[in-house]
């Protein structure tokens, strides 16, 4: 059974620790990457010399999966955007309000070392890597 | 309370440990002391020094792991062993990874790099 729907944002591939620990239980998740974090990670590794198909290669052993590009709704990033630009503008907050509302009928949580960037989010939990693995935890020893 | 100091940092060495306190959001003394605590395990590995106490807490957390049968000990467990754990594992299972990955963590370009921090558009301020 599937512990959690989950999706990354693109600061949680610096911890390739918890990327491998997403490998070794993968199992138990069903992991996404929403279309800004698939152009960060792709990037970078296209930086260190590393090509999409290796990208994709890497993704593949977690079996993570794209967030469908129906999901993709512009109009809704807006308004996010519109209602929270006190608090976070939007040229700083741009990805961030794509990540999320693309992420808002998919996933039960956004893992993110940004959590703060995430507070108006109201349709998931927004966790740390660290505190999702405790979680993770909890729900192996309560099935023992 | 536990005691304070201060310490004289260069300009360069402060806008360092600023800018990993914004991009990892904990308060700058926290990347002074991941900074050190890392420093010692390395230098610990490598001179097979004793180790330190905090280690020592660490590594019986993570020995004792298996045996813990209460749910909520599970918030004082120190997730960083966990995750080495499952690297090693997972490196072990996939060599041509720990190539991989320890090429996308060589050199000063990390993936913060690359986030898109700052969405110029002209459409704010």
């Amino acid at each position: 059974m599937v512990f959690s729907k989950i999706a990354l944002d693109s600061n949680v591939f610096r911890n390739y620790d918890f990327i491998n620990y997403l490998t070794l239980y993968s199992s138990d998740f069903e992991i996404y990457l929403p279309t800004i974090v698939q152009l960060e990670v792709g990037y970078f590794y296209r930086m260190k010399n590393l090509n999409w198909k290796k990208f994709k290669a890497d993704l593949d052993k977690f079996r993570c999966k794209f967030i469908n590009c129906e999901n993709f709704k512009p109009s809704e990033i807006i308004e996010n955007a519109y209602r929270n630009r006190k608090e976070l503008p939007f040229r700083h907050h741009f990805r961030d309000y794509m990540i999320a509302t693309e992420c808002e009928d998919v996933i039960h949580r956004l893992i993110t070392y940004n959590t703060q960037h995430f507070t108006w989010v109201k349709k998931f939990e927004i966790i740390t890597p660290e505190n999702f693995v405790k979680e993770h935890l909890k729900s192996k020893k309560k099935k023992l | 309370m536990a005691s304070k100091t201060t310490v004289a940092v260069d300009q360069k060495l402060r806008k360092k440990i600023k800018k990993l306190s914004a991009l990892l959001d904990i308060p700058q003394s926290a990347v002074i002391e991941k900074a050190i605590t890392n420093f010692e395990k390395e230098l610990i590995s490598n001179k097979n020094l004793p180790k330190t106490n905090a280690e020592n807490d660490s590594n019986d957390k993570m020995n004792n792991f298996s045996k813990i049968d209460n749910i909520d000990s599970i918030e004082n467990i120190d997730v960083s062993k966990i995750l080495e754990e499952a690297t090693k594992k997972i490196w072990k299972k996939f060599p041509e990874l720990e190539k991989k990955q320890k090429m996308l963590q060589k050199g000063p370009q990390t993936i913060d790099d690359f986030l898109i921090n700052d969405w110029i558009t002209g459409l704010e301020d």
